[in-house]
């Protein structure tokens, strides 16, 4: 059997005329998109956006009246994710890392033998911080992380490529689902500043594990052994218990570097928190774990 | 974002057009006609409810392929499914001497038949099967090295050359 051989055969191998009319027909009876996007809005509303934008105005406005930085004060600005603003004494939900089990983590190897290799999970960057004669902003990761940013960003610069992971993701591009459901190759950075008014383009920080994963997930890997594909995963076993000691064994940070328009710079570090989700949220395609942040003292 | 991610009659012109390549993967990956045509309802379901980019071509097609095989995937770990499959891996050809060859690509590990057909039938390269499988291209070109000394072994023990 040649090439062409396979391909003359796999061009015979075709999808019978009535299991695609029943697959068509199933979407039409499953409901439209408009009504499943209906749906979600509950959840994500032009109101609802609108609604976060106005707090988020209103935190900023308070911040600017409660921050007197204007004239003659010291140079400052806050941290803010989403509406809420960042202090050194409390944890603020940033969102969910996604833990796909079909992503660089837990995978099966040319035996089809599960093993464990770098897991590397994102989310998407909400941070963004406020501040009066701010020319621009640097996001630098510390720890085991870095950032994918949207090819399509502007007023980025002095990117600093990420290069730690080379030889584990050798591609310069990963593949990313991102903001909004955007969907993206991203180049990956350890550090970049951006404009002031550019900050929050579709950025994603993506958080990775050590290399040496197998103590941790053995016992997943052994239930995995047990197909004879080996694709399966045990049911009974906590995934989300598994990626939790992966990713709070480590430490992650952000140190946010704001420079202003006289030239001077102010430092801020945001420590990052990972931590169970509280609500069941195992699918077939991976599970979450939150992630929180606060302003480090 | 929303007057980007297209209507239901997109939705389903991609089905059509996509619907013999999510078969065929999905054939190969469960060895029944019946089971793949599950499969092709259920990826069609899935492009509706998540928010695929359907005006992205050179996004939606690998897509597609990568939730076929994870579907396939679920399907082969359901303990009820492997109770109640024969066997005997059953498929109705449209040629009927050709279940020879049907027989030899079934032999192969399925990730080295997924490996296989993307990379000889949709010509794709090593690096893009990695991103679509999420594997190494080192990995990816093991599979495909071994793919074609496994089925060089099963074709001489059968009679058929292979080049």
């Amino acid at each position: 059997m040649n090439e062409k051989r396979y391909n003359e055969f796999m061009s015979t191998v075709t999808a019978p005329d009535s299991a695609v009319e029943k697959a068509v027909e199933g979407m039409y009876n499953s409901g439209t998109i408009a009504t499943i996007r209906k749906y979600k809005s509950k959840h994500r509303s032009y109101f609802g956006v609108a609604a976060t934008a106005a707090v988020l105005c209103l935190v900023i406005l308070l911040g600017v009246m409660c921050y007197p930085f204007g004239a003659g004060a010291d140079n400052s600005f806050v941290i803010s994710a989403g509406a809420a603003e960042l202090n050194t004494y409390e944890l603020t939900k940033l969102g969910e890392l996604k833990c796909e089990f079909n992503s660089l983590g837990l995978g099966f190897d040319e035996e089809n033998q599960a093993n464990c290799i770098t897991m590397c999970e994102w989310l998407d960057f909400p941070i963004t911080c406020a501040g009066e004669d701010i020319d621009t902003i640097t996001y630098k990761v510390q720890g085991k992380g870095f950032f994918t940013i949207s090819e399509t960003a502007t007023n980025i610069s002095d990117k600093v490529p990420f290069e730690s992971l080379s030889e584990i993701m050798p591609y310069d591009k990963i593949h990313l689902s991102g903001i909004n459901g955007a969907h993206y190759y991203g180049e990956k950075f350890s550090s970049f500043t951006a404009d002031y008014l550019y900050q929050n383009q579709g950025v994603l920080l993506c958080l990775y594990t050590n290399e040496d994963n197998g103590k941790y997930c053995q016992k997943y890997n052994d239930s995995a052994f047990d197909t004879d594909d080996g694709v399966a995963r045990g049911k009974d076993l906590d995934y989300q218990e598994m990626y939790y000691d992966l990713f709070s064994s480590d430490d992650y940070s952000i140190e946010i570097t704001a420079r202003f328009e006289d030239g001077t710079t102010l430092t801020k570090t945001v420590d990052l928190v990972i931590e169970k989700s509280e609500e069941e949220n195992y699918s077939e395609q991976g599970t979450t774990l939150t992630i929180s942040a606060k302003l480090a003292e | 974002m929303e007057k980007q991610l297209g209507t239901k009659g997109q939705a389903e012109k991609i089905i059509r057009k996509y619907s013999d390549m999510i078969f065929r993967i999905a054939c190969q990956n469960t060895g029944s006609m019946h089971d793949a045509e599950d499969i092709l309802q259920e990826v069609a379901l899935i492009l509706l409810q998540k928010d695929a980019p359907l005006y992205d071509e050179a996004y939606i097609k690998p897509w597609l392929i990568r939730v076929t095989i994870n579907k396939c995937r679920n399907l082969s770990k359901s303990a009820w499914r492997r109770k109640t499959v024969p066997l005997e891996n059953y498929i109705h050809l449209k040629n009927p001497e050709d279940k020879g060859i049907w027989d030899d690509i079934m032999e192969l590990p399925v990730n080295y038949r997924n490996a296989v057909y993307l990379f000889y039938y949709e010509g794709y390269s090593i690096e893009e099967i990695g991103r679509i499988m999420h594997k190494k291209p080192a990995t990816i070109g093991s599979w495909l090295y071994r793919a074609r000394k496994k089925l060089k072994s099963i074709i001489s023990e059968g009679g058929i050359s292979y080049e």
